[in-house]
Formats: C-alpha cells, sequence, structure tokens
C-alpha cells in the first residue's frame, strides 16, 4: 500500500473533528409552563349541570393536554367542588341539583374555575355567568315526514317566559363531533319546527340520537336535549368480499402475475443450487478417484 | 499452472496474506464515523423521529434518499456484472467482481435506511404477516427479499473458482481458519470438465436472471412513488428512470472503486485505461438516456400545468434551484463532456466525472422525494414552517455517514478474504487472448 491514504486520512479526521466540535444536541429548556383553561357548562338531557375546564399547554408544536391538575369549582366565593384533569386534560365537574345556586342581581349564576398553580404550571382561573335555561324537544311525524319541535323558558320575575330571538340547532352525533342538521332562532313564543332530514345515516336499523342544544351560547352555555329515533337510513352492510385493487383479495390477474413470477426465480434459485450440489458431489468424487 | 497465473495470483493474494497498517487505520477512521452513526441511532431510539427532519408532512427525507441511493446502487452493479458476463464482454474480467460486490454490500446496507425511518418498527412483522399484495410496499418487501438471494448465489457462485484456487495454494501464507473457510466454500470444486460445465451453465443463468431480477425489482421500487398520488411521482416512466438512473450512479461507483482498488493495491498492471474509458463510454450513453428521461418527464409536467405540477416545478427551480442544476445539469453534462472529447479522456478525469455523477444522483434522489412532500395536495393550515420543510439533522447524517463507512469497511473486509480481481475470469481471458492470437497466426 502507498502511504497517499495516510495523509488523506489524517485531513480527513481533521475535518471530521473540527465538524464534530460545533454539533451536539439540543438540550430542552426546561420553564414554566403557561396553561389555558377552556371553561364550559352543559345543562345535559337529565338537567345535570356539569361544569368543565379542558387544561392545556398551548406550543408551537400545536395543544398539549394537562393531565393531573386539581381545579377547584366555585359558585361566586362558595366551594362547589374540585375535580383532576384526566389525559385529555378535562376536569369535569357535575353540580349536585339539590345545592342552591346563588344568583348574581342579574339572575345569571356566576361561577369560576380556578388552578392555584405547582411546581411546573402557571395558576390560571376561568370565569362564566350562566342563566339557567329550560329546553324541551318533542320528536313527531306527520306525513311521512319528521319534526323536531323545540320550546325554551327561562326564570323572570313574572315566572317563567319564553326564550326569543335566541339560535338552537339540531344536532346528530357523528363520529368526530356533532352535525348540525337545522339552524334558526326561537320565536317569540320561544318555539321553533325543524323539519328532520331524511337521508342520516344511522345505525343497522336506522336510529340516529336526535340532539336540540344551545351550543356554546353566550347566555345558557350549552344546553341540550336528547332523543333515540329511527329516523335515520339503516347503514347498508360491508358488501361481500370481492377482489379489487382496493379490498382484502387481490384481482386474480395480480395473483397468478406475481405466483408466476416468484416461482420462476425461486426455481432458477433451486436449479442454481442444485447444479452446485451436483458440482460438491462431482468433487467428492474426484477426491476418492 | 501457466506463468500468467502464477504471476496473477504473486500480485493478488499478498493483499489476503498480510494486513498494511495503513488498511488498518483507514478501516479504523470508518469504524470512528459509524460509532457516530451509532451514536446518532441512540439518540433517535432514545427521543423518537423528533431528533430527525422528519415532521407530519415530509415524512421521508434522507433515510429514503439513502435506500434509494444504495439499492440503486447494488441493481446497477447487478446488472453492469450480469451483462459483463452474459455478452462476454472481453475486457470485464479485472472489473467484473467490484460489480458483483457492490451489489452484495449496497444490498446489505440499503434496507436498513428503512429501519431508521420507519417510527413503529415493532409493526413491520405485519408486512409479512398480513401482506396486501395490491400494495407496492409489499411488492418491494417481496422483491427486495428475492433480490437478496439471487445476489448472494450469484456472488458465491462467480467466487468458487477462486476460492478453490486460494485452497489449492500450498504457498499461501494466511490463518489457517481462512484455509479452512477457502476449503469449506470451494466445496470439492476441482475444475473438471463436467464441473466447468455445470458452473459455466449455472453462471449464464443466474446472469441473466439477476438482470431480469435488477430490473423488476427496482421498477417495484420506482412504482411506489409512481402509483402515489402525488406531485411529481405520478409518472408512468418513473420505471425505466429508476432503472436508468441507477446503472448511471452504479458505473459511477465501479469506476471510482477501480480508481482507489488501482491505486491501493497497485492493480495498474490489470486495472488500465482501457477499462476506465470502456465503463466511461457506457456512463456516456447512460447519462444521454439519463437527461433525456429527465427531461421527458419535467417538459410533460411543465406542459401539463396541473396545479400542484407547476408550483412543484417553481419551487425546483427557486428553492431548490441549485439541487435542481446540479442533479440535472452539471451531473449529467459534464460525464458526456469529459467522455465526448478524447483528449480528456484521462483515468483522473474520469474519476472525477464518476464522482460527480454520483453525488448528483444523490440530490436528484433528493429532489424527487423532499420537495414533492413539501408540496401536498392538501396543504395543512396554520401549521409552522418546519412542519412544512424539510432540513435533515445531524442524527440523519451521521447515520448516512455510517451507511458510507460500513460500505468502505465491507469492501475492505471482504479484499482480505478473497482477490479484488477474479483470478479464474483473468485466466479465462488470457486463454481466450492466446487462443484468438494463435488463430490469427494460423490464418
Amino acid at each position: 500500500m502507498s502511504k497517499a491514504p495516510i495523509k488523506y486520512l489524517n485531513l480527513l479526521m481533521l475535518v471530521f473533528l473540527l465538524a464534530s466540535g460545533n454539533l451536539s444536541a439540543s438540550g430542552l429548556q426546561e420553564t414554566k409552563i403557561s396553561p389555558y383553561m377552556l371553561f364550559t357548562y352543559l345543562k345535559d338531557s337529565n338537567s345535570s349541570r356539569i361544569l368543565q375546564a379542558k387544561m392545556t399547554n398551548i406550543t408551537q408544536t400545536g395543544e398539549v393536554p394537562l393531565p393531573g391538575l386539581k381545579i377547584m369549582f366555585y359558585n361566586n366565593e362558595t366551594l362547589l367542588g374540585d375535580a383532576v384533569t384526566d389525559n385529555a386534560g378535562n376536569a369535569v365537574y357535575t353540580i349536585d341539583n339539590a345545592f342552591q345556586l346563588f344568583k348574581s342581581d342579574d339572575g345569571s349564576w356566576p361561577f369560576t374555575a380556578t388552578f392555584d398553580g405547582d411546581s411546573l404550571v402557571d395558576a390560571t382561573f376561568g370565569e362564566l355567568s350562566i342563566t339557567d335555561v329550560n329546553l324541551e324537544m318533542t320528536l313527531s311525524e306527520e306525513e311521512g315526514k319528521k319534526f323536531v319541535f323545540l320550546s325554551a323558558t327561562m326564570s323572570s320575575e313574572q315566572g317563567q317566559a319564553a326564550v326569543t330571538g335566541e339560535e338552537i340547532s339540531v344536532f346528530v352525533p357523528r363520529m368526530f363531533s356533532l352535525l348540525p342538521v337545522g339552524t334558526g332562532m326561537l320565536d317569540d313564543n320561544g318555539t321553533i319546527r325543524f323539519e328532520f332530514p331524511g337521508d342520516i345515516p344511522g345505525d343497522s336499523i336506522g336510529n340516529v340520537t336526535v340532539i336540540g342544544r344551545f351550543n356554546d351560547h353566550y347566555l345558557f352555555g350549552s344546553v341540550e336535549k336528547r332523543e333515540n329515533k329511527p329516523w335515520g337510513l339503516p347503514v347498508v352492510k360491508a358488501p361481500p368480499i370481492y377482489r379489487s385493487l382496493w379490498s382484502t383479495l387481490a384481482p386474480k390477474w395480480m395473483v397468478v402475475s406475481l405466483a408466476i413470477m416468484l416461482l420462476g426465480v425461486w426455481g432458477h434459485y433451486t436449479f442454481v443450487v442444485i447444479s452446485l450440489i451436483r458440482i460438491k458431489k462431482e468433487g467428492s468424487k474426484e477426491t476418492k478417484k | 499452472m501457466s506463468e500468467f497465473k502464477e504471476n496473477l495470483i504473486k500480485d493478488l493474494t499478498p493483499e489476503i496474506e498480510k494486513t498494511s497498517r495503513s488498511w488498518y487505520m483507514i478501516f479504523g477512521f470508518f469504524l470512528v464515523i459509524f460509532a457516530y452513526g451509532i451514536n446518532g441511532l441512540v439518540q433517535q431510539i432514545d427521543k423518537g423521529h423528533i431528533v430527525t427532519g422528519m415532521r407530519d408532512n415530509v415524512v421521508w427525507g434522507v433515510y429514503i434518499v439513502n435506500f434509494i441511493f444504495f439499492m440503486g446502487l447494488s441493481y446497477a452493479g447487478a446488472l453492469v456484472s450480469g451483462a459483463l458476463h452474459l455478452f462476454k464482454t472481453p475486457w470485464r474480467a479485472p472489473v467484473i467482481r467490484l460489480a458483483e460486490l457492490i451489489t452484495v454490500i449496497s444490498l446489505a446496507i440499503g434496507p436498513f435506511f428503512i429501519f431508521f425511518c420507519v417510527g413503529r418498527l415493532d409493526r413491520l412483522p405485519y408486512l409479512l404477516a398480513f401482506p396486501r399484495i395490491q400494495s407496492p410496499i409489499v411488492w418491494d418487501v417481496i422483491a427486495i427479499l428475492t433480490d437478496v438471494f439471487g445476489c448472494f448465489i450469484f456472488l458465491y457462485i462467480s467466487f468458487l473458482e477462486d476460492f478453490a484456487i486460494l485452497r489449492d495454494r500450498a504457498d499461501l501464507n494466511v490463518a489457517p481458519w481462512k484455509k479452512k473457510m477457502f476449503r469449506i466454500l470451494a466445496i470439492g470444486y476441482t475444475g473438471t470438465e463436467k464441473q466447468r460445465k455445470i458452473l459455466g451453465f449455472a453462471r449464464n443463468v443466474m446472469a441473466a436472471m439477476i438482470i431480469a431480477i435488477a430490473i423488476i425489482v427496482y421498477s417495484v421500487l420506482a412504482w411506489i412513488f409512481g402509483v402515489t398520488l402525488r406531485p411529481g411521482w405520478h409518472s408512468t416512466i418513473f420505471g425505466p428512470y429508476f432503472v436508468i438512473a441507477a446503472i448511471f450512479s452504479g458505473v459511477g461507483l465501479l469506476i471510482i472503486l477501480m480508481a482507489i482498488f488501482r491505486k491501493i493495491y497497485n492493480l495498474e498492471k490489470y486495472i488500465t485505461l482501457k477499462h476506465f474509458v470502456n465503463l466511461g463510454i457506457v456512463l456516456f450513453v447512460i447519462a444521454a438516456f439519463f437527461g433525456y428521461f429527465t427531461f421527458s418527464d419535467y417538459l410533460t409536467k411543465w406542459y401539463g400545468s396541473v396545479k400542484m405540477d407547476k408550483i412543484l416545478i417553481d419551487k425546483l427551480f427557486t428553492e431548490f434551484n441549485l439541487f435542481f442544476i446540479f442533479a440535472n445539469y452539471i451531473g449529467i453534462l459534464t460525464p458526456i463532456i469529459i467522455i465526448a472529447i478524447p483528449k480528456l479522456r484521462t483515468i483522473r478525469n474520469i474519476t472525477i466525472a464518476a464522482v460527480i455523477a454520483l453525488v448528483a444522483l444523490w440530490v436528484n434522489r433528493y429532489i424527487i422525494i423532499v420537495p414533492t412532500l413539501e408540496t401536498p395536495f392538501l396543504p395543512i393550515q396554520e401549521t409552522r414552517p418546519d412542519w412544512t420543510n424539510y432540513s435533515p439533522t445531524w442524527v440523519e447524517w451521521a447515520l448516512t455517514a455510517a451507511g458510507i463507512a460500513v460500505f468502505g469497511m465491507l469492501f475492505m473486509i471482504i479484499s482480505k478474504l478473497a482477490p479484488i480481481i477474479s483470478i479464474s475470469e483473468m485466466e479465462e481471458a488470457e486463454e481466450k487472448r492466446i487462443l484468438e492470437l494463435s488463430k490469427e497466426k494460423e490464418s
């Protein structure tokens, strides 16, 4: 071997060492998290009043849920209770129906959710002011058509009063979220009627869940009524197994082509391996001679 | 034994018998680079793919570029060695083994880059357990596994006669384990008429098979892109285009290795200017074809003016313009110019042209993969620029360098186990030359 490679090797090693000096794994900066709290209210079909605080860390790579944080829920200054955030960052607290909530001068319930902070996450809080509303939903069928009737009332000094001029919607739950199938304004009587569409896919026998709902309303929060009805289209069963590029079974021509090619190639390999065995046997014969 | 063969063995076996200090130093250097790559791999396993430049949009980066590049080198080695053998090219003897070794060594390295790229390696066995043969990925797995077996068989039968020659050399000063290895691998081959006939036929069969497999397997790899509905990839000519590109890079690497081994193992007597010029002419022809395919592919996309294709081509001429110019102008024109002008056909110039062609081909693979992934049909809104734009990290470069280092190390190890030039091929070529000379004299 000539000495030239050693010269180049030394040069390369020098370049390598210089280059590696500038490289280092990027360290993680440890700073306290400034959390974001999404505080919401839901009155569900059973008239349960549910407070939810979703705690997340908004980073450059997206929203990261913060589990294991203890959230305190208050009505005015009275502690209602607490809940710990789950893996999705949600802390949920259901208000006891027997509990007499404090009302502000305008008749609304003031709610506060607070997180007191810890060694890793800063303290934060959220506030809500909710006016209680009663929602009723009636589902009916007339001449083959399906209708959703919604009626909303709220407490006033004169007793129960109709909720007028507020937006309300009808939804059906789908895989990822609620699909709105009708939206409109409540009339002077606090009512509205929607025709339910006839082409909504349901389960195998056509059942769908119909939801009448104030959705994230600025005064009422979310208030909903749910009911199951066979108003959807039964989902067509998966078609029988067939051959195509996109089904489980490949087209026959593809299976046959692949099989011919593989048999051809591996057949030749086998022939060559047999040839090597013949060479070995021939060698053994020669050695014996 | 003929004087020619005796001299040949004397010239080629010293590298098997003893190992110089510079060999260890170069090997050690490769080992350091390899260790650096392992360091990168450990970081990647520990922290996940976040240490690479790959993100939601650009899910393939340098790893896939390297995979395609190494697999291309392998198929090119197979095509070149198969064709040289099958067509009985008169000047093939000193270079055919290098081509065969390129085939097997590249094939041993390439698939590792897939393992580096896959996030959930634990799911890899599902490809074999639940294959959908409609998927080009499954075709590729089947094709590569088939190719691995074929290439190893081809390499072994091409080494067989040399193993027998080395086994029979009583004066060969090598370690006992090497002698034992030669004896086992020679499988009793003594060169009888029958054995030569069987081996010759088996080599012809494998040479033909290896050419067919190389074309099919690299086309399959190209179809992974071709059948995907993405800007720049969904092209009918990707199969032949990839095959041509593979031969282009493979011939380039063969020339470079010829130059390196010629220099460090003092093989000037066997690997001559003639071999460089002949392979240079192959490189010239392939460069012309490669240029034609490249032009044809981009021209049709440009005239088609499909929105995303247009955006992609604009990107190639702006953001990636230096890469594009190097890969598709300098990389193609340099070998053509150097080979076309007889005065420039020196060993050094042809080697430089080969180096440029090889690097250009790597860059060509980069601009096929990365700009396309940076141009999705459905852009994700309000996303960070580094989610849509790819930039390789030191971990990816470290593993790339490690791949090249392993290539070098494997070549160096094999050169210590068997001659880097096929003794049997050289002997056969000499016999033919003498036969032709005697025929000329008679006539």
